[in-house]
């Protein structure tokens, strides 16, 4: 893969998390962001597989990308971490090839259903763990920096979860 | 306790956690939220329970009366903004502990509950042109990205019609596997040089679960068996539903050419 196609498939991943944050409604200024972590996700996962390493670790590795940023855009922006994750991680998903799976089940196509699903399954659980582990380290940053290792679980929880106090626009309180 | 009565506790918490869940945020995060509402309303030791079709919460009063309560969730969907907002009010009403007055926070809950979405033209073309770059991340041509243009407005417009209807989602994903592989085989059939495998599934990355199934990992390494379990059955369910309804468009495809 040249760098080329590599831009090429960042842009269209660009586009395509972009949209994807429209239609889950997400707040004009979020879906730049989500875009962009979109794409950072995807070409991260593109340059692994090109580099001939195995392609789950590709679909960690981008989930990692595109989590560890989320996170730090959850801080920054003070929003959710949801907010940004959904988009950035949207291109990465393995929903071909859990529909692939489905569709030889139901053709009878057994050893295919069953590789497709294996595939599916493999990228699901590579880029759940590459997402819990760039949330945890986030956690683990955001308590180191705060200073609040001795308030013990509870005030753990709460930077973790609710980054920032903020009120919405428009909103008392 | 304040001026809020066990009840108001009950029905905001549960309304908050509903809230989370309903909008496509994670379980833990629905179970944070609850837990954290209801503490700040001054509830004793409050602790919840959600899955993708319940949110419960179970508390003590100063008294030591115990209360719990629960809400069956029937539609789930991915509405960010509105994570966005409910994830404010319950920050804001932690900050501000026992100083809330319970009607205004349900009128707060009532009012994130009604915000609009993008206008539906707006929405159907954003999915057009989502499925337009889908096809063309996955390797598909240009004609083959403009086929999955028009597919994915059709389709959207569809979903959208279907919105406020009571299908389950069963009915709906076998609904929109047949329209999708109907619409793209028909254009198989023309002259156009499209590759209809690629233009299928560029479209069919708006509906199909992959992030369901992504999010089902996540629940299970985080502990939350049930709810991990749960997602990953709608995630089977509404795969075979895409998938049976594809098969639609194969039957399609042999009437018309035996009748041509």
């Amino acid at each position: 893969m040249t760098l080329i196609q590599l831009l090429e498939a960042g842009c269209w991943s660009f586009g395509a998390s972009a949209c994807c944050a429209v239609y889950f409604n997400a707040e004009k200024k979020d879906i730049v962001f989500g875009a962009v972590l979109g794409s950072i996700g995807w070409v991260v996962f593109a340059a692994f597989k090109a580099g001939g390493g195995a392609e789950a670790f590709g679909y960690f590795a981008g989930a990692f990308a595109a989590a560890g940023a989320a996170e730090f855009l959850a801080v920054v922006m003070r929003r959710p971490a949801t907010v940004y994750l959904v988009p950035g991680i949207i291109p990465l998903v393995p929903g071909g090839g859990i529909f692939y799976m489905m569709r030889a089940a139901v053709r009878g196509e057994f050893p295919e259903a069953l590789s497709a699903g294996y595939g599916a399954l493999a990228a699901a659980v590579a880029m759940a763990l590459g997402i819990a582990i760039a949330s945890s380290t986030a956690r683990i940053i955001t308590l180191a920096v705060k200073g609040k290792f001795r308030n013990g679980k509870r005030a753990a929880k709460h930077t973790v979860y609710f980054p920032e106090d903020v009120d919405n626009q428009g909103h008392p309180g | 306790m304040n001026q809020i009565s066990s009840d108001d506790i009950q029905q905001i918490a549960v309304d908050a956690g509903a809230l989370v869940l309903e909008n496509g945020g994670e379980t833990y995060r629905s179970e944070d939220t609850v837990v954290h509402t209801a503490q700040s309303l001054g509830a004793d030791a409050p602790s919840s329970f959600v899955t993708p079709t319940v949110v419960m919460v179970s508390f003590r009063d100063n008294g030591g009366t115990h209360y719990s309560y629960f809400r069956r969730i029937y539609r789930r969907g991915t509405n960010l903004r509105k994570l966005v907002m409910i994830n404010n009010l319950s920050r804001s009403l932690e900050r501000r502990c026992r100083i809330s007055d319970a009607r205004m926070i349900e009128h707060r809950i009532e009012r994130i509950n009604n915000t609009p979405d993008y206008p539906g033209a707006v929405v159907v073309a954003a999915a057009a042109l989502n499925s337009f770059f889908f096809t063309l991340l996955f390797g598909g041509s240009l004609t083959d990205a403009l086929c999955a243009f028009g597919i994915g407005a059709v389709l959207r417009l569809i979903l959208k019609l279907l919105d406020k209807s009571t299908l389950n989602s069963f009915f709906i994903s076998l609904l929109s596997g047949s329209v999708i592989s109907m619409l793209a085989d028909c254009i198989g059939l023309t002259a156009l040089p499209v590759h209809t495998s690629v233009v299928m599934i560029g479209v069919l990355m708006q509906v199909v679960p992959g992030l369901a199934l992504v999010n089902s990992i996540r629940d299970i390494i985080a502990g939350d068996f049930m709810a991990g379990t749960a997602r990953l059955m709608d995630v089977l369910m509404t795969a075979l539903g895409l998938s049976v309804g594809s098969a639609a468009g194969i039957l399609f495809t042999g009437v018309v050419k035996g009748l041509l």
